[in-house]
């Protein structure tokens, strides 16, 4: 269809580059419509200032989409970032992150997956893939050492995530071409819908498959052959050679198990919700001990670039009922907790089908399990309509839970209605529906509990993408000197261990440094699995670019992710008002781990204003001038 | 640290034994159930014990989450639960 050769391709030349530095100075931009496609060389300042990732992810949305657009109309943008470090000889660095405007929330959308397409994008040519428009018909995109090449995929069509990435594999004759690609979910514009990278590592959150579906484009296809430099490799061998060294300690639990062996844990501490928010404990519960489950399902392990620890789990089950394919992957412990005990379900092997069929279909595991957890929790009370009783999903039943998924990415009968994700099935159902709801700015809330993790639930309510955990601060990983998150407090100065419970004036400071830290993860791009340090950042990014990094700038990288992302929310109309949970995480309990343990709305309203007034904000959550002066971003400030 | 009368209880699970850099006293295998002196925190058992690993614990006692700074009664059974990342 259409053909961009290497030597055609429009391609100004980053001046700035010496062809040793760990980026390539070349964003691709793509636009279905016309088609057409162009290259971007944006100065260094542009780089030293974002990195990549979540700020690129950021930066686009904010000068290149009108406000308040429809998340699923041709004027989105589907943005593909990985960052300076990524594909560099780091170990963690084989991650990219995806954004666009989110159909679920209507606020930012910005994932990041793991695997290898993001080191590949980079060998490919490019820091960042940026995607305009609406093909008039399923398309995919192929792009080799700067070569780009768009093709049809009405062939490609209804096909699974894993039936995708073969044929293309095959098609273009390249076992190792990395896909990302959206299975029927977001086809069908499920709002939850994710995009599947080497079919088992999921950019999840927040609906970007959908995205992605409403613009016919079906998979993004890299493979490549172009270095990734470095300016100072000996000074990245120091970074290399501690985590060589702290990995088989620091990240013994990842090699052990991977997250699936915190899944019994975390019901025994009440970090995972059971039977949607309603009860303490779970029937069954010891089915989820990690070499029970390891026996039962895990064939094989796996890795992404670079990576020596091969956390992934490979899960397989061999059996006529319930067979379960190995090509994808494995369990993590938010789709177990999600699609089991949050559904007040136990049996592994109906979480681990439940977990591929999110995988094929390409759906987010965490919003799956949470919207289905509501619907079961609305047939319980009555609220369906009555023609679905016999064919809704029900608490502790398995099969129903499976039926769902089909139904969800199908669109067909309740799944229409789940397919639009719980609070608007809530706004549907009306009467008491939104006292079941467990959101954060419309997104189902991952798997720690706001009720024990309270400071994490303030952040749920703040984030920019709605509810997340990944770039947020863990209230039990601070309570002992031990751990990374200790250790970097003590690098800013501040006194460790944390409390577990509640919130204060410390933790709101603890917050602040954390959240910044793991926004610069997300724009690095790296794993928050691995234990780094600030000190290792700086060194790690400085050895990547030439750049004399110092810990200052690896903070005030992450503080510009937070703060475009609030300049992004106030654009698109949110306001300090809709900094907050639905009614589920403040449900006190009976019984379990942590009955009576909830903040109050009131609480969280309060240490909400104290955060503010940390980031410079005023009361209504508004960046000051001077804020926004201070992180170089007045630029942004003047699009609103 | 101040004791008190009567004995709590430290449940080491295989998980946790399996994670420890040093291995308490009286638990060279898991699961092993060690006894503490009643009256001191968690945090303070746990270094009695010589309990190290480089992770994040959280205790639950009698079934109920609790701080490490939890003063321990005579009787209480302590499970402790290492916090790891959750992707």
């Amino acid at each position: 269809m259409l053909v961009y050769k290497a030597d055609t391709l429009p391609l100004p030349r980053a001046e700035f580059l010496n062809g040793q530095s760990a980026y390539t100075g070349l964003v691709l931009h793509v636009d279905l419509t016309t088609p057409r496609c162009w290259v971007e060389s944006p100065p260094e300042a542009f780089y030293r200032r974002f990195v990549g990732g979540r700020n690129f992810i950021l930066h686009y949305l904010l000068t290149q989409t009108p406000p308040r657009i429809d998340p699923l109309g041709p004027q989105n943008l589907l943005i593909f970032a990985a960052g300076v470090l990524s594909g560099t000889v780091l170990p963690g660095t084989g991650r990219h992150a995806i954004g666009a405007k989110s159909p679920l929330t209507g606020a930012l959308a910005s994932s990041e997956a793991g695997g290898w397409w993001g080191s590949e994008l980079k060998r490919a040519g490019y820091d960042a893939v940026v995607i305009h428009g609406r093909a008039a018909e399923p398309v995919y995109l192929l792009i080799r050492d700067r070569e780009v090449e768009l093709h049809s995929a009405k062939h490609l069509w209804g096909k699974t995530t894993a039936d995708t990435q073969d044929a293309l594999r095959e098609a273009v004759g390249d076992e190792k071409l990395r896909v990302a690609c959206i299975g029927p979910a977001g086809e069908n514009l499920v709002r939850y819908a994710s995009v599947m990278h080497d079919v088992s590592r999921a950019a999840g959150r927040s609906g970007i498959g959908a995205v992605m579906g409403s613009k016919n484009l079906k998979a993004v296809a890299v493979r490549g052959s172009l270095p990734v430099g470095l300016e100072n490799k000996s000074l990245m061998q120091t970074v290399q050679k501690w985590i060589n060294v702290h990995y088989k300690t620091d990240m013994a639990w990842a090699i052990q198990y991977g997250t699936a062996g915190s899944a019994l844990g975390n019901v025994l501490t009440g970090a995972t919700a059971i039977r949607n928010y309603t009860r303490g404990l779970l029937s069954g519960a010891d089915q989820l001990e990690p070499e029970q489950l390891f026996r039962l399902l895990v064939r094989d392990r796996d890795t992404c670039n670079k990576c020596p620890v091969r956390c992934k789990l490979v899960v397989g089950y061999e059996d006529e009922e319930t067979p379960i394919d190995t090509r994808y992957g494995g369990l993590e412990y938010e789709s177990i907790a999600s699609l089991g005990p949050l559904c007040d379900i136990s049996d592994p092997v109906v979480i681990a089908k439940a977990n591929e069929l999110c995988n094929a279909y390409g759906l987010d595991s965490i919003s799956t399990g949470g919207t289905i957890a509501f619907a079961m929790e609305a047939l319980e009370q009555g609220a369906l309509p009555l023609e679905w009783r016999e064919i809704a999903p029900r608490f502790g039943d398995g099969e129903s839970l499976i039926r769902a998924i089909h139904q969800i990415a199908h669109r067909e009968g309740p799944g229409d209605w789940m397919a639009e994700g719980s609070q608007r099935l809530a706004d549907r159902l009306g009467g008491r529906a939104h006292e079941w709801l467990a959101t954060g700015r419309g997104q189902e809330l991952p798997m720690h509990d706001p009720r024990l993790k309270q400071t994490m639930a303030m952040g749920y309510a703040l984030s920019a993408t709605g509810a997340d955990h990944m770039h947020n601060y863990n209230d039990s990983f601070a309570t002992a000197e031990e751990g990374d998150i200790c250790s970097r407090l003590k690098e800013v100065g501040l006194p460790v261990p944390m409390p577990l419970w509640g919130i204060s004036e410390l933790k709101i400071e603890a917050f602040y440094y954390e959240t910044a830290f793991k926004n610069f993860y997300d724009c690095a791009v790296i794993c928050h699995f691995y234990p780094y340090l600030y000190q290792h950042m700086v060194e790690a990014l400085s050895a990547a670019s030439g750049w004399d990094v110092t810990l200052d700038e690896i903070n005030r990288i992450g503080l510009r992710a937070i703060t475009l992302g609030r300049l992004y929310l106030l654009r698109e109309g949110f306001t300090a008002q809709d900094d907050r949970l639905s009614a589920r995480a403040f449900y006190k309990l009976s019984e379990g781990p942590i009955a009576n343990r909830a903040l109050t709305p009131e609480e969280m309203r309060y240490w909400l204003g104290v955060y503010y007034r940390r980031m410079g904000w005023d009361e209504q959550g508004i960046p000051s001038r001077q804020a926004v002066e201070q992180l170089e971003l007045l630029d942004y400030m003047k699009e609103n | 640290m101040q004791m008190g009368e009567g004995q709590a209880f430290v449940i080491i699970d295989k998980r946790l034994h399996s994670l420890l850099t040093a291995k308490p006293a009286g638990c060279a295998e898991a699961p092993c159930r060690v006894p503490v002196p009643a009256g001191i925190s968690i945090c303070e058992a746990l270094q009695l014990l010589g309990v190290r690993l480089p992770n994040a614990l959280t205790p639950v006692v009698n079934g109920i989450t609790q701080d490490l700074s939890y003063i321990l009664h005579s009787g209480d059974e302590v499970r402790l639960v290492v916090q790891i990342s959750g992707g």
